[in-house]
């Protein structure tokens, strides 16, 4: 709620709040920039060009809709955009998991469980960025960031049935290649 | 071994931006320009730009094909109340998919998907429905109707007119406010402009012969939803 009168604020011309907007919106803007697009460089140009063009089209903010799903929509449209570019471009930028996989196998059961969750990590980002982008946008937003199918649908363009069952497509791909690596189960999903 | 590991989520762990990219971000802000045009303002611009691009196509068919009247010459013959039927459902038809393309809704992302849809597609054949069956005319009306195009060009070219002066009003009112499903809004705001460009059409054209009515008035009219879809998402996006 606070966030959207700060960008009510912001939208209305008052620079000044630029610095809460941020501090209000950028910790989930950046996860979700790093779930869409990987934990390498990505991330952080994916949120700095997706944060200028919030600022670029403030004014087009609608008063009293909820800044947070705005900006995730915006961050999305962004990704789309580098995506498009990318693809004009092709360039391999995601590795197999094969390797982390090794790693993780080699490392069950040690004591060094830090590690061994950090490659889990690894492993389900890695899996999010096989995936397409419908079911990974779809499950970030749903299962992560714990939008409702409805704000989901809005901020990905499409129905609530169609992010539900993206969600439950990318679900399935993160619990097998979990399996792989000798997990039963995820906690959540 | 498997089945001593502990369970684990790695998905509650949320990365935090590093603290360089807020100077970044900021820096960048700084030097980059934002509108102050608000969404509003925009919308009502392009709402009265609505009957100047009407008003636009049909003055100016006037000065192209030179003798043909500004409106259709058994408009103050027809029977008053048919023609206000039609004439209000095809301003209705016109303002309903202007109003689901441009409003931005609550949650300031546009119309549901579903909806952008339905004025995407309905437009074209509702309004073919109600200009072609049981079309309404007078005799004098079809006098003057035999002398046009059989194909309709030059009504094809007042729809375009019309049209790419409502899909430009348009699209620099939603200009940078469209970050989801852009597509979908673009083709619903080139179905909209069609409706427009349709409502002109009837207007100004008496023609009740059906290859002239499909080809002159339903297809640009169906066109322009396409036309939008592959024209404005690049314009609309942020």
């Amino acid at each position: 709620m606070e966030a959207d009168q700060i960008m009510r604020r912001y939208a209305g011309g008052d620079d000044a709040a630029f610095d809460a907007l941020y501090a209000a919106l950028s910790p989930r803007l950046y996860s979700f920039c790093v779930r869409l697009a990987g934990r390498n460089g990505d991330a952080e140009d994916l949120f700095q060009d997706a944060f200028l063009k919030l600022h670029r089209s403030r004014a087009t903010y609608v008063s009293g809709a909820n800044a947070l799903h705005w900006a995730f929509a915006i961050v999305r449209s962004t990704h789309l955009d580098r995506l498009r570019k990318r693809a004009r471009r092709p360039e391999t930028l995601i590795g197999s998991t094969d390797d982390v996989l090794g790693a993780i196998l080699e490392s069950a059961g040690s004591p060094e469980s830090e590690l061994h969750a950090e490659a889990l990590a690894r492993i389900v980002e890695q899996e999010l960025q096989r995936m397409s982008e419908k079911n990974r946008s779809a499950y970030i937003l749903l299962k992560i960031e714990g939008l409702t199918a409805v704000e989901a649908a809005a901020v990905l363009g499409t129905t609530g049935d169609a992010v539900k069952q993206r969600a439950s497509r990318a679900y399935e791909a993160l619990r097998e290649a979990l399996s792989r690596a000798g997990f039963q189960q995820v906690s959540r999903g | 071994m498997a089945d001593a590991r502990p369970p684990f989520d790695p998905l509650l762990k949320k990365p935090a931006p590093p603290p360089d990219l807020a100077l970044r971000v900021r820096s960048a802000v700084a030097k980059t320009p934002a509108s102050r045009s608000t969404a509003t303002r925009r919308i009502g611009f392009a709402l009265v730009a609505i009957p100047v691009a009407i008003w636009g196509g049909l003055f100016g068919s006037q000065i192209i094909f030179h003798g043909r009247p500004l409106f259709r010459v058994d408009l103050w013959l027809l029977p008053e109340a048919e023609l206000a039927e039609r004439f209000v459902v095809l301003v209705l038809l016109a303002a309903l998919a202007t109003g689901i393309a441009l409003i931005p809704g609550r949650r300031g992302l546009g119309a549901r998907v579903v909806l952008l849809l339905i004025a995407s597609l309905a437009v074209a054949p509702l309004y073919t429905l109600v200009t072609m069956v049981e079309p309404i005319g007078t005799p004098e009306g079809d006098a003057a109707a035999r002398a046009l195009h059989p194909l309709g060009l030059p009504c094809a070219l007042v729809a375009f007119t019309v049209g790419m002066l409502a899909l430009g009003a348009f699209g620099l009112a939603l200009r940078r406010a469209v970050p989801a499903a852009p597509v979908n809004r673009a083709a619903a705001l080139g179905a909209a402009a069609g409706g427009w460009a349709g409502v002109a059409l009837f207007l100004q054209c008496p023609a009740k012969n059906t290859l002239h009515m499909l080809v002159g008035h339903s297809l640009p009219v169906a066109l322009f939803a396409l036309l939008g879809a592959i024209v404005l998402p690049r314009l609309l996006r942020p």
